[in-house]
């Protein structure tokens, strides 16, 4: 398999703050890469180091085969765009001069910027300047800059942040878009784990600096249990019926349950109905991103 | 390089900040011209026959500006350095594998770039005006081109003292620092009393330091000093010291 990027053993420390701590990922070439973690885990601090923002203490990485020390990664960074945290604009220029301004650095023509103000949605801010930009266009115009170089592979640190519903799926779909029609490489962090779900081939779960687990979409799919969510009208009854059974399970809500543990419905439904529970429907679903992050990261805490 | 200086010559000439600190350049020396006539008038109503007043050149003129001239260059340019970094922009340079070293050097020169503009235009407006309305005395002559020479060397200096506290900072502090580091040396000038023992270490220093040369120059801009070519050297150090030590740091640093 081909990799964009492979960090080894990457160590960074502030003060006396171990924000990374050994920490190695491989990032396929066309995957959409997740990172998730808790705030803290140091999923920005490993994209400042990979974007060139901060030098790690020790440890290196490779990008498209050149390491980190190598002179000609400078020259390898052209294929790269990001927006790291929040985006990062001239307040006083507008949504098409702060294009022009990137297109200046890059030392490329400003022919495709509209092109790409449409791509995100802001072909039609006119003369607005970016300070007067809601935070869901700011972030919208952040990735705009990054996509001003054509990169082969962008850096998106929380890139929903902040947007409405619409913005997300407007997001969403821009980012599957940009993966499968241009073959991006994506390194993407991000809080909601949900929308992340919807995008990522491939997951890095981070805690405390370090990769606990590296793994595909598909491999996560077959990791994750499945659970039937139940619906009683008393969980506490229902407690004590799955305890007396030797079940795994969590409550949701006063009315609501996961149970993890294979359980044969008929028995289940008989022994509730002797304590007067009553069940309204049972469904079975897969465990979601949320759920085994929380269990991995459980399991670390309880090691 | 190009590149970098490309961006960053858009961002200050697309500022407005730039063109108001120009303004303001012109207006000093307006200021001092009209000031000049105005001192002579006085004294010329003071004397019995205008002949015989003490008047004032236009020639002091070209050497007002000497003291101003950092704090109005840190205005524009210094800000422009810092704004890079509160807007984290500078991180879209990084990013797409500029090095270092050389946006420190684009800072650089478009900060030099900035300071010749505003010292260009002062003195444009001096020898005009100065010309039409006090009528010089001994410009144009060998000293004073000299002198301006020297004077261009300490704005370099000052210069790139403010490239770098306004990148090594990377924030307002930076900036403040930089625009007022002439008039807090100045304060602290006084304190050379303390080395009245010492002539030889009180020349040194006021030969060495930017702000204290500055008074030199001013003081006697007629004729060119004994040690000017010394002098000048302690100013192309600065420049080089300042520059390189601001490189290294800048290369060295995390940023947001």
């Amino acid at each position: 398999m081909d990799y964009v990027l492979q960090t080894r053993d990457l160590y960074k420390k502030y003060g006396s703050f171990k924000a990374l701590d050994n920490l190695t990922i491989n990032v396929p070439k066309g995957s959409i890469y997740g990172l998730v973690g808790r705030n803290g885990a140091g999923k920005t601090t490993l994209i400042r180091i990979v974007t060139g923002l901060n030098h790690p203490s020790s440890g290196e990485f490779t990008f498209y085969g050149v390491k980190n020390n190598d002179g000609k990664i400078l020259e390898a960074r052209r294929k790269m765009g990001a927006v790291v945290e929040t985006p990062s604009l001239h307040p006083n220029m507008t949504a098409r001069d702060n294009l022009i301004q990137q297109t200046k650095a890059l030392g490329i023509s400003d022919e495709k910027i509209d092109d790409i103000l449409k791509l995100v949605g802001l072909a039609n801010t006119g003369k607005k300047k970016a300070k007067n930009f809601s935070l869901g266009m700011r972030q919208r115009l952040g990735i705009a800059f990054s996509l001003v170089g054509d990169p082969e592979f962008l850096v998106l640190d929380e890139p929903i942040n902040g947007l409405d519903p619409q913005g997300i799926i407007e997001v969403r779909e821009m980012i599957t878009r940009l993966n499968q029609e241009k073959g991006i490489t994506i390194l993407i962090s991000s809080h909601i784990l949900d929308e992340l779900s919807r995008l990522a081939t491939h997951y890095a779960f981070i805690e405390r600096g370090h990769v606990i687990k590296e793994m595909s979409a598909e491999e996560l799919e077959n990791a994750s249990r499945t659970f039937v969510h139940i619906n009683v009208n008393d969980t506490k009854i229902l407690a004590d019926v799955l305890g007396g059974m030797g079940i795994e399970f969590r409550i949701c809500s006063p009315n609501e349950a996961d149970i993890y543990t294979p359980v044969q419905v008929t028995p289940l439904v008989l022994a509730l109905n002797d304590k007067n529970c009553i069940v309204n429907s049972m469904s079975e679903h897969h465990e979601s991103l949320e759920n085994y992050f929380m269990g991995l990261v459980g399991g670390v805490q309880n090691g | 390089m190009a590149n970098l200086l490309a961006e960053g010559y858009r961002r200050l000439f697309k500022g407005k900040r730039f063109y108001i600190v120009l303004a303001v350049v012109i207006a000093i020396s307006v200021m001092f011209t009209l000031l000049y006539m105005a001192v002579n008038k006085l004294a010329g109503g003071m004397v019995m026959g205008e002949e015989d007043a003490p008047m004032i050149p236009a020639d002091p003129l070209l050497f007002d500006n000497i003291g101003i001239t950092p704090l109005l260059v840190g205005i524009a340019a210094g800000m422009l350095i810092v704004q890079d970094f509160r807007n984290n922009t500078i991180r879209n340079k990084i990013i797409i594998g500029h090095s270092r070293v050389k946006i420190y050097m684009a800072n650089w020169i478009v900060s030099v770039t900035v300071m010749v503009i505003y010292m260009i235009a002062y003195l444009a407006v001096s020898i005009l005006l100065g010309a039409i309305i006090l009528g010089f005395e001994e410009f144009p002559s060998k000293a004073i081109f000299i002198n301006l020479l020297h004077v261009f060397f300490i704005e370099l200096a000052m210069t790139s003292l403010i490239v770098f506290l306004c990148n090594t900072m990377k924030n307002v502090g930076g900036f403040v620092l930089a625009i007022t580091m002439h008039y807090i040396v100045d304060m602290f000038s006084l304190s050379l009393m303390l080395l009245n023992k010492h002539e030889k270490a009180q020349q040194i220093i006021r030969e060495a330091v930017p702000s204290l040369q500055m008074s030199i120059i001013q003081q006697n801009y007629t004729e060119t000093h004994a040690n000017g070519v010394r002098m000048i050297l302690f100013m192309v150090a600065i420049t080089v010291v300042s520059t390189v030590a601001g490189a290294l740091l800048f290369r060295k640093s995390d940023l947001k």
